[in-house]
């Protein structure tokens, strides 16, 4: 029988990180409602987009005509 | 037409010039410019528009801007005691790990503050139930509900 080795405590140098409970960066911006998210932005003049959905099932599309949503996009806007 | 309503805005009266269907909550975004009330679903399922209006929790989309005409409305811009301080309720959402991505965390705070108003000690099972209607993709609501506790327990001691 192998003799017992005798027990000896690990003392890890101490980390800065490791070990340690880190506070988070982002908490602060999402408690306060201050943390902007896709959604909160907004520029003047800002383009919308939406989907616009086959209404045939199995069509297929040969065409599409954007020339009026076009021409709303290229409007300047004050 | 648009029509002129006065808001009070936490503390701070408002003249906003709105559409008659236009609801609380995107003039609280839009035209007040206080973004952080969240729009999740806009048709009152998800709670995380949740704001006070005379002192009430309500799901900002399910009101209209005309409705709050001259009434008083805290938002979660209004929860901090100063500019740059954190009320002690999001102190214990931070410590505790509540928020993860933090969209539906305004809401349910504005909720939690609400509960600890009228109970200020609540069980974990009351915390649970005042939050039923705010929804959490992420955290699975335990460490929010840990929070709302612990934030109790901390007005006792």
């Amino acid at each position: 029988m192998n003799a017992p080795i005798p027990a000896q405590a690990l003392v890890p140098e101490p980390h800065d990180v490791i070990g340690r409970s880190v506070k988070r960066t982002d908490l602060t911006d999402k408690v306060t409602g201050s943390a902007r998210f896709t959604a909160d932005f907004s520029w003047p003049g800002m383009l919308y987009g939406r989907i616009k959905r086959c209404e045939v099932a199995h069509a297929r599309i040969r065409r599409i005509d954007a020339s009026r949503h076009a021409a709303r996009a290229a409007r300047p806007r004050a | 037409m648009k029509q002129v309503i006065t808001l009070t805005i936490n503390g701070e009266e408002r003249e906003l010039a709105v559409a008659p269907n236009r609801s609380l909550l995107d003039t609280l975004r839009t035209e007040a410019g206080l973004t952080g009330t969240k729009k999740g679903c806009d048709v009152g399922e998800c709670g995380s528009c949740t704001v006070m209006l005379d002192g009430e929790p309500v799901n900002a989309c399910l009101v209209l801007a005309l409705e709050a005409d001259g009434r008083s409305v805290t938002t979660i811009e209004g929860l901090q005691p100063a500019p740059g301080e954190v009320h002690p309720l999001q102190e214990c959402f931070m410590r505790c790990g509540a928020a993860q991505c933090g969209f539906c965390t305004p809401g349910i705070l504005m909720m939690a503050h609400h509960l600890l108003q009228t109970n200020p000690h609540p069980t974990r099972e009351e915390a649970r139930f005042a939050i039923a209607g705010n929804i959490c993709r992420c955290t699975g609501y335990t460490k929010i509900v840990e929070a709302i506790h612990q934030a109790g327990q901390e007005v006792r001691g």
